[in-house]
């Protein structure tokens, strides 16, 4: 049986809300700066221990640039902390950001499911904002992400 | 059901007029992003001190949907819009003594004592300002005597986001209160002064968990107890003796045309405010009007991919429109008591599974007492509604359903339906002579009496979508219009010729969601 139980979350960042609509990303977010952001966050608001009991199964798995959305996994005994961590979460580098849950689910298979269809529907909100200065290189990074998340694995 | 975020701040405008603009902007700018972070509904928060007259009343303007528009565009990843309620007019001054705004209390020092007092009549929601060591001890008595009065506490969670040292003062304040309470009479809301400190709704409800509330009680915190917050001070404020709210009707009314009357019941929302509802068709309409690309993003509910749809912004327009009209045979064991109140059942099924998503159906009931509905999709209608309507035929009635009808579907036209099926279908057909369904229907073909009211027995399958279809029997060839309405069984109704008013019955249709 397996006892070990993960929680994978999937998030969506809102970069600098205050700013203008048509402004171009102030930053570019990648695995590595969430992962330290929210690791620096459980640090300031748990203590040592609280992050090193949550880094065991702390991982961000997923990032999309283009849709701004991660998919971050925790264990099943500490997600809760780490959810509350990423949602005090209030810059990464030096702009400012907003963390939103979109869902949770304790399936990689379910957090895939979610996630495909989450980054889709954003990515169509995107082609909205963006309007007429879509290229192609943007299109095709975003088939790789989502290729990506079809592989992705606990 | 949906989330509510009681407290945007909004400032003064005229005190710095060099500032209002940005003001403004900051407010539009918070209302946006709580509508796209999951919100329903929010309310601005004015602080006024001192004594409050009556040109203190709300008089705060709505934003409205092309302001709203210009900030970005949506694609309606989530859920629709909220309405936009400020602070609601009625809710009563408070004494003096306090700095206050019109519907909460600040607690200053030396007033602890004042929480056990008895003006229960003025106060529905106190907040205190966590975020600095408390000038006043909070007693569990006053606390719990408090609850018992109806009074709710509210807690701000913008202080957990901005800096820790505030942080740590709002917990520790905060964990007593939260323990006291145990979540109820409790409301999470964001006094966020800018849109970086407004959380999600669900986050939020997180955060609410180091404080120590399980996250039941903390979703529960966020909207089921603003939503009776909201609706129990309108009823101390509109409803005489708490049960029977007065309307006028305009006399100039034809008697014919019943339409206005019953589509704005229908619409009719406790705690809507009326003008500022922003709909989500009115959106889409939008959209589409303004989209650049050729091709409209549909508005896609990301609600309906997971679980619920929090339609509270959907009016019954907007719900009947998408949501797919098939009869459902009722159980045909159906209970005709009529309790000696008029009974008006209105099933109309939101895309969501979850029945809750019927809260937001209109119910006014003359004696029993105001609450939403929750699970079960029976509503009453007020008696007034009937009583208004003089000599209401059938045929006005039918008027009324064809007129709704009409409504309804253009409003689906310009609407992309999100996986719904919508099943309006027009004029014709089957609904026709209910007598010759008098197998499936159980109706009595006897006419009531003229009475004052028309009684319409329903009874409400709370499992399943209910509908409650009430057709007044009695003149059946003047139902001949109006929509086609698939019975395939029928909840029992006497007609009335008198008074087929709760045309409300203009929208009993039976419908089912589709399960998705």
């Amino acid at each position: 049986m397996v006892g070990f139980k993960n929680r994978y979350m999937v998030m969506e960042v809102f970069l600098d809300p205050n700013r203008d609509l048509l402004a171009v990303d102030p930053i570019i977010i990648t695995q590595f700066n969430v992962s330290k952001a929210i690791k620096d966050s459980l640090l300031e608001n748990f203590g040592e221990c609280g992050l090193a009991s949550s880094l065991g199964s702390f991982q961000v798995k997923y990032v999309n640039p283009i849709t701004k959305l991660c998919i971050i996994r925790a264990s099943r005994e500490e997600y809760q902390k780490v959810w509350s961590a990423t949602t005090m979460v209030r810059s990464i580098g030096n702009c400012p950001v907003l963390f939103n849950l979109l869902d949770l689910s304790g399936s990689i298979k379910a957090c895939k499911n979610a996630s495909l269809k989450c980054d889709e529907m954003k990515f169509e909100q995107h082609k909205l904002v963006v309007g007429a200065s879509l290229t192609a290189e943007v299109n095709q990074q975003m088939q790789n992400c989502l290729e990506k998340i079809k592989t992705l694995e606990h | 059901m949906g989330f509510f975020d009681l407290n945007v701040p909004y400032h003064e405008s005229d005190k710095q007029t060099t500032d209002k603009s940005a003001r403004k902007a900051t407010r539009l700018k918070l209302t946006v992003k709580a509508m796209e972070l999951g919100y329903t509904g929010v309310a601005y928060n004015r602080t006024i001190k001192g004594v409050m007259s009556e040109s203190d009343r709300c008089a705060t303007a709505l934003f409205s949907l092309s302001s709203v528009l210009k900030t970005r565009p949506f694609s309606l990843l989530r859920r629709p819009p909220p309405p936009q309620s400020p602070r609601r007019p009625g809710l009563r001054p408070l004494p003096p003594v306090h700095s206050a705004d019109g519907r909460r209390r600040q607690l200053v020092p030396g007033v602890g004592s004042q929480l056990g007092e008895s003006d229960s009549q003025d106060v529905d929601l106190i907040a205190i300002d966590f975020s600095d060591k408390l000038p006043f001890r909070l007693k569990q008595p006053m606390v719990k005597a408090a609850i018992e009065r109806g009074v709710y506490f509210e807690i701000t969670y913008s202080g957990l986001i901005m800096n820790a040292q505030v942080r740590r003062q709002m917990i520790s304040n905060a964990k007593l209160l939260v323990d006291w309470t145990r979540g109820k009479n409790l409301v999470f809301s964001s006094a966020a002064p800018s849109v970086t400190e407004l959380r999600g709704p669900n986050d939020v409800a997180n955060l609410a968990s180091l404080l120590g509330l399980p996250m039941e009680r903390a979703k529960a915190a966020l909207s089921k107890n603003c939503r009776s917050l909201i609706a129990n001070a309108l009823r101390k404020k509109h409803y005489y003796k708490e049960a029977i709210r007065v309307e006028v009707i305009s006399s100039g009314e034809e008697r014919d045309s019943k339409e206005p009357c019953f589509i704005d019941w229908l619409k009719w929302d406790p705690i809507s405010s009326g003008e500022g509802d922003l709909l989500l068709d009115d959106m889409a309409r939008s959209f589409s009007a303004s989209a650049k690309a050729s091709k409209t993003v549909k508005p896609i509910d990301f609600a309906s991919l997971a679980y619920s749809f929090p339609s509270r912004g959907l009016q019954v327009r907007d719900i009947k429109s998408s949501a797919e009209a098939v009869m459902q045979p009722l159980g045909v064991g159906q209970d005709l008591s009529a309790a000696g109140e008029t009974v008006l059942s209105i099933a109309v099924i939101g895309a969501s599974q979850q029945p809750e998503s019927l809260g937001d159906l209109p119910k006014e009931d003359q004696t029993s007492s105001y609450s939403m509905p929750s699970q079960h999709l029976k509503y009453s209608c007020d008696d007034s509604m009937k009583s208004s309507s003089p000599t209401d035929t059938l045929r006005d009635l039918s008027n009324a359903e064809e007129t709704v009808t009409h409504t309804t579907n253009s409003d689906e036209k310009s609407k992309n339906s999100n996986g719904f099926d919508v099943y309006f279908s027009h004029p014709g057909t089957e609904m026709h002579n209910l007598q010759s369904q008098s197998c499936i229907m159980r109706c009595n073909s006897h006419v009531m009496s003229p009475g004052p009211y028309a009684e319409f027995h329903t009874s409400a399958i709370s499992t399943e979508i209910a509908a409650v279809a009430c057709n007044a029997l009695a003149d059946a060839e003047n139902l001949t219009s109006s929509e086609d309405i698939n019975f395939s069984a029928l909840q029992s109704e006497k007609s009335n010729s008198s008074s087929g008013s709760d045309g409300v019955s203009g929208t009993h249709k039976i419908l089912q969601w589709k399960k998705s």
